[in-house]
């Protein structure tokens, strides 16, 4: 019994530390959207990065969108639309720091969600979002 | 022997000079220190009652190398990471508390990083009260403090207008060390 225990214990921990080393590349990070996306919208069809890059350039009845800051061309340099303070390029293919780091993805989804929509995003909005900026080259 | 006592003669000399050209050195970096607290100004009196003012750290200007790791990345991804001792404690800790709505956008903070964060600004704060220039207590923005107002009455309305400048909150525009944390005015490049 106790063998049994500590056995499943050790999958679990492994399992976990599996899970979060995954999430550190942005694809593991689109895998966990996923996962918390099937879980919270029923319906959930799978993300689009088409769908995403219409979410990134539109206005959501704010003054900003995405690209306000980021650009139009998520492979450029952005400039913050305040303080014209560069920011580097969100896409994968030519900032490989991007999307690798849970918590940093959470505080700026948090923070530029409320400040481009006055709400947080659905796990579609940014699996989409995320789709598109893995697409581009 | 007196060929010795020649020697050290010489190497008393040269130890003398040297230890005078490190002093002069080191009075002009705090003089430069200083003077990133007058940025414009010519008085340096005036700017020594200034918020720029390195009280509790032996009067010189070493609080303006003051650093924290979390400070210099969350207060830096927007904007130049404001040196604490441009704003007294009481500002700092309404500009912490009220991070949801920070000028117009949100940068909220994991509570842990927010109170590590705090507790930086305050430690390192100017001493002196800083008052506002529009009447609202604390001032929340550094340029809206009378010092700041003061330091920069030098500065025409043309180059504050100038598109490189865009906003008093841009001080990298024309300091052009601002980002390692020195304000000297040796340092000040105006836009054309």
């Amino acid at each position: 019994m106790f063998r049994i225990t500590s056995v499943s214990a050790f999958l679990l921990v492994a399992g976990l530390s599996i899970q979060s080393a995954y999430a550190e590349t942005p694809n593991g990070v689109l895998a966990a959207l996923q996962s918390e996306a099937a879980k919270s919208a029923p319906g959930f069809q799978g993300f689009s990065a088409a769908r995403g890059e219409q979410f990134f350039k539109q206005k959501h009845g704010n003054e900003w969108s995405c690209s306000s800051c980021h650009t139009d061309n998520p492979a450029a340099t952005g400039k913050h639309a305040k303080t014209d303070k560069p920011i580097d390029p969100m896409a994968p293919s030519v900032n490989a720091e991007r999307f690798t780091n849970p918590k940093k993805i959470d505080k700026w989804f948090k923070r530029n969600c409320n400040d481009v929509l006055d709400r947080a995003c659905t796990p579609q909005e940014k699996g989409d979002v995320l789709s598109y900026l893995l697409n581009v080259r | 022997m007196m060929k010795n006592i020649g020697n050290v003669r010489w190497l008393i000399a040269i130890s003398t000079l040297l230890m005078s050209i490190t002093m002069v050195a080191a009075y002009a970096d705090d003089d430069e220190d200083e003077g990133g607290n007058r940025s414009m100004g010519y008085e340096r009196h005036s700017s020594r009652s200034g918020a720029g003012e390195d009280e509790g750290n032996g009067g010189k200007g070493r609080s303006s190398m003051v650093s924290n790791a979390k400070w210099k990345e969350e207060c830096g991804s927007c904007h130049l990471a404001y040196p604490p001792r441009y704003l007294s404690a009481d500002s700092w800790r309404a500009v912490m508390s009220g991070l949801d709505k920070h000028f117009g956008s949100n940068a909220t903070l994991d509570p842990e990083v927010a109170t590590e964060i705090g507790n930086f600004l305050e430690q390192n704060a100017s001493k002196k009260q800083q008052r506002s220039t529009n009447g609202i207590e604390p001032p929340l923005r550094i340029s809206d403090t009378k010092w700041f107002k003061s330091e920069h009455r030098e500065v025409s309305s043309s180059i504050w207008k100038n598109p490189k400048v865009k906003s008093p909150s841009n001080c990298g525009a024309c300091h052009t060390k601002a980002d390692s944390g020195s304000f000297s005015e040796h340092d000040v490049r105006m836009p054309r």
